[in-house]
């Protein structure tokens, strides 16, 4: 009788042991999986900075330019020549320690135009001594980026991961009635993709 | 390991539920009494085989008393099912936590390849002595799955006018769950350098190749895993021809491609290093 009590209280109890070693295991790893899955969304957010239509494409190329901001809402858009038969879009790239990456569309040329004659784009979205595209960011972000673009060497090298001057064009050429989206990730990887006209 | 436990924790979960129905539930004490019924009724016939009244309750009383007799057993019983239905959450949480355990496995490793870096070249970048011209000296790279690390291929040296130069690569990104499972991983291939003064078209390529292999992808038959280096070389040679045809590469699981240049300005003593991204494009460091 004794043993059979001793028997069943022993397996009561491991059975309790049991269920909160794997309950708090389970929180655990449940916020494991919470955290491993921002951070993988974050590293796949495409954030869209510019997109372009290939209005004609004759002697000239004539392009719509529509810039955004990191909310992807439309901040300004611009209509250029460019000749050739590819679009160069050159960008200021810096990525912060924070996990977040800063881009700034500067110059448009092509193929056959070198980057010293081509078209500075920085003053369609740097009015007003403020950069347009990081506005909605929030006052210590935007703040940051203004300083930025107005004199980057002066920023610390603290809050800077890296930074370079990234050039994005297709590899055949771009097609008249075609769009391109020039995006970045949070870790300032930059990406060109072809899209369906709209 | 964990499969194995998975199916204990099946098949005590079958023998749960099977002892739950017939004690803890109102229709298992219908079946254990007909099914006690049925027995005492079937043991209920006398010599010529009718059934017998008198034999119906003379049998039922033995086997209420008998029922009685062990009634020691059955609480004992009853206490063990009771400490085996304890158990039941315990298997439950045993069983979320080993999934779980999976998920966060398999998405630290869908991290951990999206975050990586390989290296496609290391540059240093000078004035010629007149400041006439810039010298770049590259140094190529490709990933080795045997060593898990970027081994040097090649090395190059090039000149150009201007004041700053652009090293263009052609990059090849792969769907992200292709990237996230390890089944690809995103691709740079060295192609052109061009500068401030100089435009792409009048460049120079830096499309080094190997025995049409470029050099970023050139590996010995040490450094490639389970391909035959002819059977790797012919794969390349593959994925290379598919950049100008959009719909075999989409087909390949090829997300985005495209070129890009990175611009490098001259510094005496400044190493350059390009990686591709597993999440897609070039940094550099």
């Amino acid at each position: 009788m004794k043993n059979w009590f001793i028997f069943i209280l022993f397996l009561v109890v491991t059975g309790f042991l049991l269920y909160f070693l794997f309950f708090y295991s389970k929180i655990e790893l449940m916020n494991k999986k919470k955290v491993l899955l921002e951070e993988i969304d974050k590293l796949k957010k495409e954030y869209v900075f510019m997109k372009f239509n290939v209005l004609n494409q004759t002697e000239d190329t004539i392009l719509d330019f529509v810039l955004y901001d990191i909310n992807g809402t439309e901040v300004t858009n611009f209509l250029l020549t460019n000749k050739g038969i590819d679009v160069f879009v050159e960008s200021r790239v810096i990525v912060l320690k924070k996990s977040n990456a800063i881009v700034l569309p500067l110059k448009i040329y092509s193929e056959v135009i070198p980057p010293e004659k081509g078209t500075f784009i920085g003053n369609y979205y740097f009015v007003s001594g403020e950069v347009l595209l990081y506005k909605s960011t929030g006052r210590e972000l935007s703040d940051f980026v203004n300083n930025l673009y107005s004199n980057e060497s002066n920023i610390k090298n603290e809050y800077i991961e890296t930074s370079f001057n990234g050039v994005l064009h297709t590899l055949n050429g771009i097609k008249a009635g075609k769009s391109y989206e020039c995006f970045v990730h949070i870790n300032g990887g930059l990406e060109l993709r072809e899209v369906d006209y709209e | 390991m964990n499969e194995n436990l998975m199916q204990i924790l099946k098949n005590i979960e079958w023998v749960y539920l099977i002892v739950k129905f017939l004690f803890f539930t109102i229709f298992g004490w219908i079946l254990i009494g007909l099914l006690l019924f049925f027995i005492v009724f079937v043991n209920s016939r006398n010599e010529k085989g009718y059934f017998s009244l008198g034999k119906f309750v003379a049998n039922g009383i033995e086997k209420s008393f008998f029922l009685f007799s062990n009634i020691f057993q059955l609480i004992v019983g009853i206490i063990l099912v009771l400490a085996l239905i304890s158990f039941i959450p315990v298997i439950n949480e045993a069983k979320e936590t080993i999934s779980l355990y999976k998920d966060v496995k398999m998405l630290g490793a869908a991290l951990k390849n999206l975050k990586t870096e390989r290296k496609i070249l290391e540059a240093t970048v000078d004035f010629t002595e007149d400041k006439d011209e810039i010298v770049v000296n590259l140094k190529y790279f490709a990933y080795s799955p045997v060593r898990n690390t970027d081994i040097m291929t090649g090395e190059a040296e090039y000149r150009i006018p201007g004041s700053r130069v652009y090293l263009d690569s052609i990059v090849i990104n792969f769907e992200y769950s292709l990237v996230e499972t390890g089944k690809a991983m995103n691709l740079s291939l060295p192609y052109k350098i061009f500068s401030d003064k100089v435009s792409f078209n009048d460049g120079i390529s830096i499309n080094s190749m190997d025995n049409d292999i470029p050099l970023s992808l050139k590996l010995d038959r040490d450094d490639i895993f389970l391909l035959e280096k002819e059977e790797y070389n012919s794969t390349i040679k593959k994925l290379v021809s598919t950049l100008n045809d959009k719909k075999k590469a989409l087909k390949m699981g090829v997300r985005t491609f495209y070129s890009e240049a990175i611009a490098l300005y001259p510094a005496k003593n400044k190493k350059y290093t390009i990686y591709s991204t597993g999440s897609g494009g070039l940094v550099l460091r």
